[in-house]
């Protein structure tokens, strides 16, 4: 990038919030993806003005912007695709209000959701979209990708507790979308547009978000499988039965193992699938919820099941499931997470062919699924060139079983240049092109985002 | 390096380590993360930095605390590829001035002894009794905040009063400036029914070499104190500070592994006795008798050596619970550095102040009047920092805490 150039983004943020050298450019080459590529230039917002100036000066002197929380994303969206400047809002992160009265929280793009929920819980409230990643990941990144998460069975994903967004523009315009009241439906919903569309139609700066009262108590219980059926089973039949879990989570044997090393919950390794589950409200109703619960357990198989005792335990069991992904370096150096997601009645039919699929190319599977939503993680764990392009064939031969069933290849995890390539068995040719249009008309010059997901 | 090309080549980049770590919580930007450190370890194996200038910079800029490993699910020691690569720059770079002194006088045995005399004598009737007209910075710590240096600990040999027979690795700062934390744990360890030893041939355990990339010094210093802890039979080999024990336990056999298969042997036949004080002392808990009720809010401070390196943290809490009376708060927000970092503090003030002033702040929240904890230089940090806040709280450690409550 032009010495000039760097000066003028000086100008803009000062001399400490803009960073040139190889290796702070190498720290924002990457995020929780595969892949990598470098940005010229790494700059530092603190107030939505100085965004507006940056996004000015990239009109005037055509640079990409690509924006950027915590870079813990999986698919590669905020990686500086096409170079350009990283504009990372991880030092704009202040809380504005928490309002309890009115039950909403007004946070900077750069908030870390698990410092939110720490503000939150004395205070007796909770933002329920909790992540695998809740302890890295920013309101702004998971309104970019729409993040769902543990609980979206319950509470739903980012995209249903937005109340107001403030969204700089490609021209540098600021619009204020949303109101603060739980009910509005003046005009097109412009924020649910910006919500999940990986920062390439605006830049999301500020947040107000619906806020909840925190339920009266939660409990934890786990069950141990000997098949995976089984474990698929209970699930349906918990949803059958009408009962309504915060969260129902399956791992397989081999993830099992892996959490088991790290956290030492006391997981049975032995188990061919583990369930876990969060039942929260009232004390009573929780009370006889488990009851019924275990009953299901018992019927479906379950080798072993049980409740936590304390919120330790809580803890301890959540550690364990928000662990799973990252835990699998120790089984292979690279691991590459999928996002199918499926009507949960289809789920083992998904996973059985999933299994055949990888045993037929010889890579290594690892299974972990918010089953509840029928959202299906398999990581496929590689240490090759060669097996990752075996991954990819796998993707390309379940997809179309996932789409025919009527699912989607990514539930939560966004698109990014990850997916790019399979979006066509999804979405159909006078969509793709309605969307094209779209991110024509919001950014014509095509400078935020470059290559992410659509061109 | 083996170490370091290990933790690269597993490193997913999940980032579950980059928001834990207490000088990203204050700097806010990803190059200095630990994730980052990993990536930018792997550019310098690579060859694809055009200098390492900067890289030894932000490598430099680590606290060592092991945070980052406590939440690496994979399990990677990022600290470790971090003190690799610091080894290797410098033997191309040498040390600095700084290091150069701190090598020289904890390298040798009796210039440990001459420097902390001296530094008691110069600091005891010149700096701590003439009130400076400016407050003189120690990296971090002000030096009118550090307490008066009490004279050094005498060696002791077993006394023969006990079949079960302890060796106590005292480490520099309590043996030389601390004495009073060293004499406490004596006290608690005879009261537990321990014979216990203090002997004239422990060595630096030898972190902070390591730590400053001095591995000359720090084998020779090595092979001394196992040839201390394997000279005769021993139950335990306690230490009141968490640091040195991780040095001796897990460091020693990591590094004498590749260095010295012979000692790497014989540290293998005594790793299994070494423990922090708060684990043995926990262990025998009943052993302490009845202890003196005290009504006053207690709050705990998890030193990041023992909590993350070593995984101790309930075992202080039974102990602390064991006075009766004591009313005691955790600390908002969980384990979290105090600042000190061993040298970090001097070589990056600025940013050991702000995790200072966090600490201070969460200690101010509790109310508490005594603040406890397990290692000497997190109490000297927090004597500093509450110092600093003029806060209403004790700072001692657990074995002082214990010895005047029996």
């Amino acid at each position: 990038m032009e010495k000039q150039l760097i000066n003028s983004l000086r100008n803009i943020f000062g001399g400490e919030n803009v960073k040139t050298s190889q290796e702070e450019l190498i720290a924002y080459s990457y995020d929780g993806y595969l892949k990598e590529s470098l940005p010229e230039a790494v700059v530092f917002p603190l107030k939505t003005e100085e965004v507006v100036s940056l996004v000015k000066l990239a009109n005037e002197e055509s640079f990409y912007i690509t924006s950027r929380g915590s870079g813990s994303n999986l698919c590669g969206a905020s990686i500086p695709k096409k170079g350009g400047v990283v504009l990372c809002f991880s030092k704009m992160n202040k809380t504005i209000e928490i309002n309890k009265e009115k039950r909403y929280a007004t946070i900077q793009a750069g908030k870390i959701l698990e410092e939110l929920e720490n503000e939150l819980t004395p205070m007796g409230f909770t933002y329920p979209v909790d992540l695998g990643s809740s302890r890295i990941a920013t309101i702004g990144g998971s309104i970019a990708l729409n993040s769902g998460g543990m609980k979206a069975l319950k509470y739903g994903v980012t995209r249903d507790y937005l109340l107001e967004l403030e969204v700089v523009l490609a021209d540098g315009r600021i619009i204020k979308l949303g109101t603060k009241t739980k009910k509005n439906v003046v005009g097109y919903d412009l924020m649910s547009l910006i919500c999940g569309s990986e920062g390439t139609l605006g830049i999301v700066t500020q947040a107000t978000v619906k806020i909840l009262v925190k339920p009266e108590t939660r409990k934890v219980m786990v069950a141990h499988f000997g098949k995976m059926q089984d474990a698929c089973n209970t699930i349906n039949e918990i949803l059958a039965a009408g009962l309504m879990p915060a969260a129902m989570e399956i791992i397989d044997k081999l993830v099992i193992g892996a959490v088991e090393d790290y956290v030492k919950a006391g997981l049975d390794k032995n188990a061919e699938a583990l369930v876990l589950m969060e039942l929260d409200g009232s004390k009573r109703q929780v009370e006889e919820d488990i009851v019924r619960i275990f009953e299901l357990f018992k019927k479906n198989n379950a080798t072993r099941s049980e409740v936590a005792r304390s919120e330790t335990e809580n803890e301890n069991l959540w550690l364990a499931r928000k662990s799973a992904l990252p835990s699998m370096a120790r089984c292979k150096p690279i691991c590459i997470a999928e996002d199918l997601t499926v009507p949960t009645k289809n789920l083992y039919e998904v996973i059985t062919r999933l299994t055949e699929l990888t045993k037929k190319h010889g890579v290594m599977l690892g299974l972990i699924s918010h089953s509840g939503d029928g959202n299906l993680h398999p990581h496929f764990l590689i240490d090759t060139k060669e097996e990752e392009e075996k991954a990819d064939r796998i993707l390309e031969e379940i997809t179309p079983l996932v789409v025919s069933l009527g699912g989607t290849l990514s539930g939560e995890h966004g698109i990014g240049i990850g997916k790019k390539k399979f979006l066509g068995y999804q979405i159909k040719e006078t969509e793709l092109n309605l969307m094209k249009e779209v991110k024509k008309f919001f950014d014509p010059k095509g400078i935020l985002n470059p290559g992410s997901f659509i061109d | 390096m083996e170490r370091a090309k290990d933790v690269v080549k597993r490193c997913l980049k999940c980032g579950f380590c980059v928001n834990q770590c207490p000088v990203y919580k204050e700097m806010k930007e990803e190059a200095i993360s630990p994730r980052a450190k990993i990536r930018l370890i792997k550019a310098q194996m690579d060859g694809t930095l055009n200098n390492d200038r900067v890289l030894r910079k932000i490598l430099n800029n680590c606290l060592m605390c092991e945070t980052c490993f406590k939440n690496c699910p994979s399990g990677l020691h990022a600290a470790d590829a971090i003190a690799d690569l610091r080894v290797e720059f410098r033997k191309k770079y040498g040390l600095d001035w700084k290091k150069k002194l701190l090598k020289a006088a904890l390298g040798d045995k009796r210039l440990r002894k001459l420097s902390a005399y001296w530094a008691r004598i110069v600091y005891n009737n010149f700096v701590s009794n003439i009130p400076l007209p400016v407050d003189i910075p120690a990296g971090a710590l002000k030096l009118s905040n550090i307490p008066k240096i009490s004279k050094a600990l005498k060696n002791q040999s077993l006394s023969g009063s006990n079949p079960k027979k302890v060796l106590y690795f005292v480490g520099c700062v309590d043996r030389f400036l601390f004495s009073d934390t060293a004499k406490a744990t004596i006290k608690v360890l005879n009261k537990i029914g321990f014979d216990v030893e203090v002997s004239a041939e422990e060595r630096c355990c030898g972190i902070p070499l390591m730590i400053g990339g001095d591995s000359g010094s720090l084998l020779k210093t090595i092979r001394k104190n196992v040839d201390l802890f394997t000279s005769r039979y021993y139950d335990y080999i306690v230490s009141s500070c968490p640091t040195c024990i991780v040095g001796i336990k897990k460091n020693y056999g990591e590094i004498l592994k590749e260095a010295d298969p012979e000692y790497y042997e014989k540290h293998k036949t005594v790793a299994g006795k070494m423990l922090d004080f708060t684990s043995l002392v926990a262990r025998n808990v009943e052993a302490l008798g009845p202890l003196k009720e005290l009504c006053e809010t207690v709050t705990y401070h998890d030193p990041c050596h023992l909590a993350n390196s070593l995984g101790v943290t309930a075992e202080p809490r039974k102990l602390i619970k064991a006075v009766p009376g004591v009313k005691f708060k955790e600390l908002r927000n969980g384990p979290s550095c105090c600042g000190s970092g061993g040298f970090y503090h001097v070589y990056f003030p600025e940013i050991a102040r702000k995790i200072g002033k966090r600490k201070s702040d969460a200690i101010a929240e509790t109310g508490a009047s005594v603040t406890l904890t397990a290692c000497p230089a997190c109490k000297l940090q927090l004597i500093n920092f509450v110092k600093n806040d003029n806060l209403k709280t004790k700072v001692m450690h657990i074995a002082e805490y214990l010895s005047e409550r029996m």
